[in-house]
């Protein structure tokens, strides 16, 4: 059960991004994934999505192969996506976005439920705004929520902190141990802040030049460990 | 000047004919992308049903939908059988919309002949009414314009007020992660797809009464529904309305003031220096992404 990646090869035309990943994020794990820029960090969570599936090798989900699935399709199967850089539909607004999130989960309601308001109040006075003049923070929360509102089983989180501020970012990390603890999730996240990692996830892998270089429990992610593989 | 007043009248229905004429195409090319060069043979399929529809004893106002199912069919038929595989390759698209169109034309002639056919109005639009100027006023022409008020407002329905349109904007705006949020993409391109067709076929329906039918009567219908489009551009329907507005109003009052040549000469010229103004057209376009 859960996700497992064997051995993908994915490209961008001909440029060769990911070699042979392999990677499991078993039922109920958290997982993180972590590497230097331009790594192929976003590339694996494309891959495993279907925006960019691999030429060689597969991915399977609850045991299904869904190696060759359209990505509406992954998110049917219950794999949901918040990509880097949040991707919030800007001229719909905060409720729409969250309304079609769920018609994608083929869930007909008007309704937004209440679980997601009682993760993000800061959402429910501003369902009226259009997404796209959300700040950083909003955005990143409207785009935990969109996710959220589907009942994924695995959600894959691309950079939920980048360029967000420190109060913030403590937000998104209670909200993440949240979602995983109460909401039987499992989780594979990108992340390159250490402390973020350290404080959210169990297991780690690190990636360089698009393969995993290593992978343990999060205590073996000391700073020392880390800077072979993110300092230039 | 009251003769000015009755051609702004009658400038309304040239409006709503080219409303009714451009909807569809901007509908495909908004939210699909694809500049439909099989439009005008949409239309005069559409047509060619309100004549069959005629002649089995039904009148405009059954042809209107029986139009709207029997185009927007062919265009499923066509979306499912060509434009799916080539969405992102206007060319493409551009030249097997135009092969479509005159695989119509042939098919339709083999089918119906050469010969003209007319579809009369039903006959509570017969007749006319007088307005302050001296012409008759025809029922029908005002019946166009409901009509292309009734179709306007069904299609900002469906784009802006349902569950499909929150899908389509969503698509439009942004495909890969409408896919991501778990929309079926191809699917939203297919239902538009075919509803632009049917809203093609609804013309044909409606304006086959003031037109006799032929294979090659969706022409001038398509060349004025491409001038609305790129004046008003396909940003909103906005742009439908405006393009047919001011293109509908210009070309009525400068074509009695001159005559009808001159008339569609200046408004050409017209559309020539706003889209120097107005590159996208007056509400913008999207391309597809
Ligand atoms: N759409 C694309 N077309 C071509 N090349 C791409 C595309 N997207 C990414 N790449 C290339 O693939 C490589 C991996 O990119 P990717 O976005 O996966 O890196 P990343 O590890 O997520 O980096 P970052 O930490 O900056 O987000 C980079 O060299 C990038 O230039
Ligand atoms: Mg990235």
């Amino acid at each position: 059960m859960g996700l497992e990646v064997q051995g993908i090869d994915t490209f961008y035309g001909t440029s060769h991004i990911l070699h042979g990943v392999t990677l499991s994020v078993p039922d109920g794990a958290m997982i993180s994934v972590l590497g230097r820029n331009g790594v192929g960090k976003s590339t694996l969570l494309k891959s495993i999505i279907g925006i960019n599936p691999p030429q060689t090798g597969t991915i399977h989900f609850n045991d299904a192969d869904v190696t060759k699935e359209k990505t509406h399709e992954h998110v049917r199967a219950g794999i949901s996506y918040i990509p880097q850089g949040r991707e919030i539909i800007p001229d719909i607004s905060v409720y729409e976005n969250l309304v079609i999130a769920m018609r994608g989960k083929n869930n007909r309601s008007n309704q937004i439920p209440a679980f997601i308001f009682e993760y993000f109040p800061a959402l429910e006075p501003i369902q009226k705004r259009k997404g796209g003049i959300l700040s950083g923070g909003q955005q990143q929360q409207l785009a935990i929520a969109r996710a959220l509102i589907q009942e994924p089983n695995l959600l894959l989180m691309d950079e939920p902190t980048e360029g967000l501020q420190p109060s913030v970012v403590a937000e998104i990390d209670t909200i993440i141990k949240r979602i995983h603890t109460e909401r039987n999730c499992s989780i594979l996240l990108i992340e390159q802040n250490l402390d973020f990692i350290r404080d959210v996830t169990q297991q780690f892998a690190i990636m360089d030049s698009g393969q995993i270089v290593e992978e343990g429990n999060i205590e073996k992610l000391t700073d020392e460990f880390a800077g072979q593989y993110l300092s230039v | 000047m009251e003769s000015i007043i009755t051609q702004f009248l009658n400038g309304f229905s040239v409006v709503a004919i080219l409303m009714i004429a451009a909807v569809g195409l901007a509908v495909i090319f908004g939210v699909a992308g694809v500049i439909n060069m099989a439009h005008g043979e949409f239309i005069m399929v559409g047509a060619y049903t309100a004549a069959v529809v005629g002649q089995l004893g039904g009148n405009t106002f059954i042809a209107i939908p029986v139009a709207f199912l029997v185009v927007a069919l062919l265009g499923l038929v066509v979306e499912r059988s060509i434009i799916q595989w080539i969405y992102d390759r206007p060319l493409e698209t551009l030249l097997a919309t135009w092969g479509v169109g005159i695989i119509l034309q042939v098919v339709m002639k083999l089918i119906f002949g050469p010969e003209l056919y007319y579809v009369g109005a039903p006959k509570i639009l017969d007749g006319g009414f007088r307005t302050i100027g001296l012409l008759p006023f025809p029922w029908y022409r005002l019946f166009l314009i409901v009509i292309a008020i009734i179709i306007m407002i069904i299609t900002y329905f469906v784009l802006f007020r349902s569950d499909l349109g929150l899908k389509v904007r969503a698509v439009r705006r942004n495909r890969t992660m409408a896919g991501c949020l778990g929309i079926d993409t191809a699917k939203v391109d297919m239902i538009i797809f075919a509803f632009g067709s049917g809203l093609a076929g609804v013309a044909g329906a409606v304006l086959a009464p003031i037109k006799s039918v032929s294979t090659t009567m969706g022409f001038p219908y398509a060349v004025d529904s491409f001038m609305v489009l790129v004046l008003g551009g396909v940003g909103s329907l906005w742009g439908v309305v405006a393009g047919s507005g001011l293109i509908g109003e210009a070309e009525t009052i400068l074509s009695f003031i001159y005559n009808s040549v001159i008339g569609k000469l200046l408004v050409f010229i017209f559309i020539v220096l706003a889209i120097r103004v107005f590159p996208k057209g007056l509400f913008g376009y999207h391309e597809r992404t």
